[in-house]
């Protein structure tokens, strides 16, 4: 069918779903049968950037999308629909007109590592941001390696590579494309820098990729991210163009201007780094304006909620792989209150239809095993797995409670828990205990 | 009483959560008041096979296999001896691939690439009596081998006490029966007369029968 044909098409079903509020991919799914090369139809923004990597790239998207929303920019990003192939897809189709040429003047997307081949084979960004490529929770849709390798395949000129500095293996696309690339890193950690690495740090890539030689790490700051460089000096880490310090546990320093962080957690400062990197390199505002709208960005906020005297606590990302919750369990083990933690999962994620939950056994439970946490709750599917990834985190079977049913929770919530509640759940659970809070 | 447990390229051979077998071969060990010294050890250290009652390798990425392939070449007399010095060994994942005729060519068998897709398993072995849990890249298959782990299927190897099903993930975790087996081989051929605490299994069981509840509804649907 002729590509302007099924764009009608889609385009309508894509209305008819919005007025039964629906969101769904059905519009992508249908527009992919009729034609597999349906994305090559359509004509990007001068400025468009994909945002990539296992973590965080939702929240640069989004810092980056209101930023050149508050500076009078006609932007879009893709927040509301999935950041897979399909949702992508649906998303174009939405907001192109019948040429598929995309109306605002700059296009924010993020888009999941998996998607990228397919999506870059066809459409060239004008930047790409790689926050990290780390170890996700399904082996079955493959491993960091191979999502390196499509990514490497696929990227071309004119794209500018926006790359973390402190990921080796981010780095490593660099020996793979000759255009343009920039660095975001960060010099320091909060407290002190960790000098070893243990063997349950998820350790993704830690050799030079040109010897093989062990990389050797002058500063890690969690699992292989870090400053590092090959004993033969074949692969030392790059330098950052605008390398952000840590003063303390309120503020940074980028490019010599102070910057308030809403938490003191290293994945917000991961996020300011690529987003001013990004703007500068964009230059279409002005230092001064991005640095204010910099230290007035609330990218990591904890969701909270009253229900019955108990607060509920809703973390900013989703808990869906080693390093998200390494970065949540980090933010959990600074708080100084008394804490009941609940873990459940329906299902992991709805892309994936697996019951295997080894990756559990790749989050570092350990890191919250203080005198705060009081118990936790283990709730449906998976309860048992959980409890039993936590006994050998040691945690005393005595903190550990299994309950089936979401609903029994909600009933006995004084039985089962102290006054904070931190809620480490999938989409589906999320949604429930959010409206109950409300 | 002391158990040394050596993790082989536990930088380099560690998808999939599989640093959970040693965690919880550890914990449960020193609950029977067994000492455990862990020693990590990969392409930088030397291997010498006398000092370990056991060697673990986890799996991994394609480009860590070759990585780790290279330097066991170096201590293939010293892992073949320690495996038939009846050393235990437990290898899981795709790391199996190193001790085949593409790596250091102990066992003689050979994969072949097959187009099947990453199946989560239940297989059945002779040494315990309910089936093993995992998860099973099935792209490459073992085409024979004159030591099968698994009664109903080519995917590993057993040898002496080399321990090597092609599952990835934390088998102790998900298969508590197979880790009491091991657990007691491994103490028993150190220490014969060596008597045991009843190991207890808190969860393990439930998240047991649980995953086999549902790998059974989604045969079904
Ligand atoms: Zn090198």
């Amino acid at each position: 069918m002729k590509r302007i044909l099924i764009l009608i098409l889609t385009k309508i079903i894509a209305f008819i779903l919005f007025k039964i509020q629906k969101n769904s991919d059905l519009p992508g799914l249908i527009a992919l049968k009729l034609d597999r090369a349906i994305i090559s139809y359509f004509t990007l923004p001068q400025n468009t950037i994909f945002v990539s990597g296992t973590n965080i790239k939702s929240a640069v998207a989004n810092n980056i999308y209101q930023i050149y929303t508050k500076e009078g920019y006609n932007v879009a990003e893709n927040a509301f629909s999935s950041n897979h192939y399909l949702g992508v897809l649906t998303y174009l189709i939405k907001n192109s007109n019948l040429f598929g040429k995309i109306k605002p003047n700059i296009l924010v997307l993020k888009v999941d590592t998996l998607a990228l081949e397919n999506i870059l084979s066809k459409l060239t960004p004008s930047h790409l941001i790689v926050t990290n490529l780390s170890r996700e929770q399904s082996m079955i849709t493959g491993h960091f390696e191979e999502t390196f390798i499509k990514i490497k395949n696929n990227i071309k000129e004119p794209t500018k590579l926006i790359l973390n500095a402190d990921d080796p293996l981010v780095f490593s696309l660099s020996l793979h494309y000759k255009g343009n690339i920039t660095y975001f890193g960060i010099e320091n950690n909060f407290n002190n820098q960790n000098t070893t690495l243990d063997y349950d740090d998820n350790l993704d890539f830690l050799y030079c990729p040109i010897c093989d030689t062990k990389l050797i790490y002058e500063k890690i700051f969690y699992n292989n991210i870090g400053h590092y460089h090959c004993p033969q000096n074949h692969y030392t880490r790059p330098t950052p163009q605008y390398p952000v310090t840590i003063d303390n546990q309120e503020t940074c320093l980028i490019n010599q201007q102070k910057i308030k962080l809403s938490e003191p957690v290293l994945y917000h400062v991961y996020n300011l780094a690529a987003t001013y990197t990004l703007l500068k390199e964009q230059v279409l505002i002005d230092n001064e304006k991005i640095i204010n709208h910099l230290n007035n960005i609330k990218d990591i906020t904890i969701e909270k909620y009253q229900h019955h005297n108990k607060n509920f606590f809703f973390p900013p990302t989703k808990t869906t792989n080693p390093v998200s919750y390494y970065h949540i369990l980090d933010y959990i083990s600074k708080q100084k209150t008394p804490i009941t933690l609940v873990i459940g999962y329906q299902r992991l994620s709805n892309e994936y239809i697996e019951n295997d939950v080894s990756w559990l056994w790749d989050v570092k439970f350990e890191l919250i095993n203080n005198d705060y946490i009081k118990n936790i709750i283990c709730l449906e599917k998976y309860a048992y797995d959980i409890a039993l990834r936590l006994k050998y985190a040691n945690f005393n079977p005595d903190r550990i409670t299994i309950i089936k049913n979401e609903q029994k929770f909600l009933k006995n919530l004084d039985e089962y828990t102290s006054e904070n509640i931190y809620f480490l759940t999938c989409d589906n659970l999320t949604k429930k205990f959010k409206k109950k809070g409300k | 009483m002391t158990i040394k447990i050596a993790y082989l390229y536990y930088d380099l051979l560690n998808l999939n959560g599989e640093n959970g077998n040693i965690k919880i071969l550890k914990q449960q060990l020193e609950k029977q008041n067994i000492k455990v010294e862990l020693v990590l050890l990969t392409t930088t250290d030397n291997i010498i096979g006398e000092s370990y009652d056991l060697f673990y390798i986890g799996g991994g990425t394609e480009n860590h296999l070759r990585i780790a392939l290279k330097h066991l070449q170096k201590h293939q007399q010293t892992i073949h001896q320690a495996i038939e010095n009846h050393k235990f060994f437990l290898v899981t994942g795709n790391s199996l691939e190193l001790f085949g005729k593409k790596g250091i060519g102990i066992f003689d068998f050979e994969e072949q690439t097959a187009e099947k897709p990453f199946q989560e398993v239940i297989l059945e072995t002779d040494f315990v009596g309910k089936g093993i849990i995992g998860l099973l890249n099935q792209k490459k298959d073992i085409i024979e081998t004159k030591y099968p782990f698994f009664k109903n299927s080519q995917q590993g190897i057993h040898y002496i006490n080399f321990f090597a099903p092609k599952v990835f993930g934390p088998i102790f975790a998900k298969n508590p029966l197979f880790l009491e087996f091991f657990l007691k081989q491994l103490v028993l051929f150190k220490y014969p007369f060596f008597t045991f605490q009843p190991i207890e299994f808190e969860f393990e069981e439930m998240a047991y029968y649980n995953y086999q509840k549902l790998m059974h509804k989604k045969l079904v649907e």
